[in-house]
């Protein structure tokens, strides 16, 4: 791979600023882990390298009752692992976390760097999405906060403009006594994911279920099955009210037929995962 | 200022180590071109198959992914700091009298994540062996001797 010049901005600002000044010459890097396999490909080959590493305070973790969740873009994923505010109450993202990769990749690779590459075969995306997750956007001289789900444009393709990082992922606070699950087929333990779905049952006392379902891999973009999620709630879950709705998940995704199955494989994949997330869920959803 | 070319200050097996690398260096590179310590091994070169394996900070890394400058005022263990005056390190001892070696090739890179497991985790179950041992891959073994001698060194380190 060729040289370049490495800069390590000291703040947000200063970084948002020489991605700015350095346009298409320059490639954010935050683990490197994602950065430095593209160049190795030759896929990448930035003059320009701009490492968040030494932004203070970007790897912070933290959890409150009443704030929920903030994960600063730099955390490991080893770090989701190691909270046990996180394997408490967000057992689906802890789940998520714990499959993704490797011992080596969990120490290495970041929560911000995993979504802002924008590959929808995300094990992290779908358990954020199901958790109705937040990205803190820093530009230059501003910030900004959308939903995952609109962080996600396309295949590689996030809503960060140039000059924008993603600073930290947001997370509400989990719903009491909701049931969570997260289901993933691949090739390898160490693969990405072929499919991957996250699903969390809300059984409220007196009213109806509510479900939120997530896919990623299974499209250029992961995404929240609304079509679904609209049928089912107020429905009594029942496996047969599941089933009834399972053909609506197939207008969320868009598999595309590659290395890792056919279009149709992985149609039939996606509905195999949502119906065991859905049903594991509700299973252990609690009534609140 | 941004650069491209600098040294850095690291422990490398106990002994502190400066070196001057470049900023697309990784640390596999700075392990064996620089330093030459050619213990550990680069096979897919893409963070997959864990040959080229590391402790940094006591966390396993593939260090072909690694940029060398994030080890700048960091901690590297090898294979070759392993063993101590001659005396076998209890992973590399349970390696050897449990047959887990064949070709060697995967083996630094396994035992440097063995080590790291079982320095966080005296007493893996066997699940949470296999599943530590998820991102180094070996071709000859099938894993069942490799997952005998992580017991075996983990009741020889003090894990009972």
């Amino acid at each position: 791979m060729k040289n370049f010049f490495l800069h390590e901005p000291r703040s947000l600002d200063e970084a948002c600023l020489t991605l700015r000044e350095h346009g298409d010459s320059a490639k954010v890097m935050a683990g490197g882990v994602t950065l430095y396999l593209l160049m190795k490909h030759g896929l990448l080959a930035p003059e320009h390298v701009v490492s968040l590493r030494k932004i203070p305070d970007l790897n912070r973790l933290e959890s409150s009752p009443s704030h929920g969740l903030r994960i600063g873009a730099l955390a490991l994923h080893r770090q989701l692992l190691e909270s046990s505010a996180v394997r408490e109450h967000y057992p689906v993202l802890w789940r998520a976390a714990s499959v993704l990769g490797s011992v080596q990749v969990r120490n290495r690779g970041t929560v911000g760097g995993n979504l802002s590459h924008g590959d929808s075969a995300s094990d992290l995306a779908p358990a954020l999405l199901v958790l109705d997750a937040k990205a803190l956007i820093a530009g230059t001289a501003r910030r900004r906060q959308i939903s995952l789900e609109e962080f996600f444009v396309d295949l590689y393709e996030t809503a960060l403009a140039p000059d924008e990082l993603l600073e930290a992922i947001e997370v509400p606070p989990p719903p009491l006594g909701a049931g969570m699950s997260y289901q993933k087929f691949e090739r390898t333990a160490v693969d990405h994911p072929v499919a991957c779905v996250a699903a969390l049952c809300l059984k409220n006392r007196g009213t109806p279920w509510e479900v939120r379902l997530a896919l990623g891999a299974l499209g250029p973009r992961p995404v929240r099955a609304h079509a679904l999620e609209t049928a089912l709630a107020g429905e009594e879950l029942t496996e047969g009210a599941i089933d009834g709705a399972l053909g609506l998940v197939q207008e969320a995704i868009h598999p595309v037929s590659d290395l890792k199955g056919s279009a149709s494989f992985k149609r039939e994949l996606g509905g195999v995962l949502a119906r065991r997330a859905l049903l594991e869920a509700c299973s252990r959803a609690r009534t609140r | 200022m941004a650069w491209k070319e600098r040294e850095i200050q690291l422990r490398v097996n106990g002994e502190a180590v400066q070196v001057q690398i470049e900023a697309r260096q990784t640390l596999l590179s700075l392990l064996r071109d620089t330093l030459e310590l050619t213990g550990t091994k680069e096979s897919c070169g893409i963070g997959e198959c864990g040959a080229c394996t590391v402790l940094l900070d006591g966390q396993a890394v593939t260090s072909c992914l690694v940029p060398a400058f994030e080890a700048d005022g960091l901690s590297v263990r090898t294979v070759e700091g392993l063993a101590q005056n001659g005396v076998l390190h209890p992973v590399q001892r349970a390696f050897v009298e449990h047959g887990a070696v064949q070709c060697g090739f995967c083996i630094p890179g396994m035992i440097m994540s063995c080590v790291g497991l079982l320095e966080a985790n005296p007493h893996p179950t066997e699940e949470e062996i296999r599943m530590a041992l998820v991102g180094n891959l070996c071709r000859c073994t099938g894993y069942v001797r490799i997952v005998e001698a992580v017991k075996a060194a983990g009741r020889a380190m003090g894990g009972n």
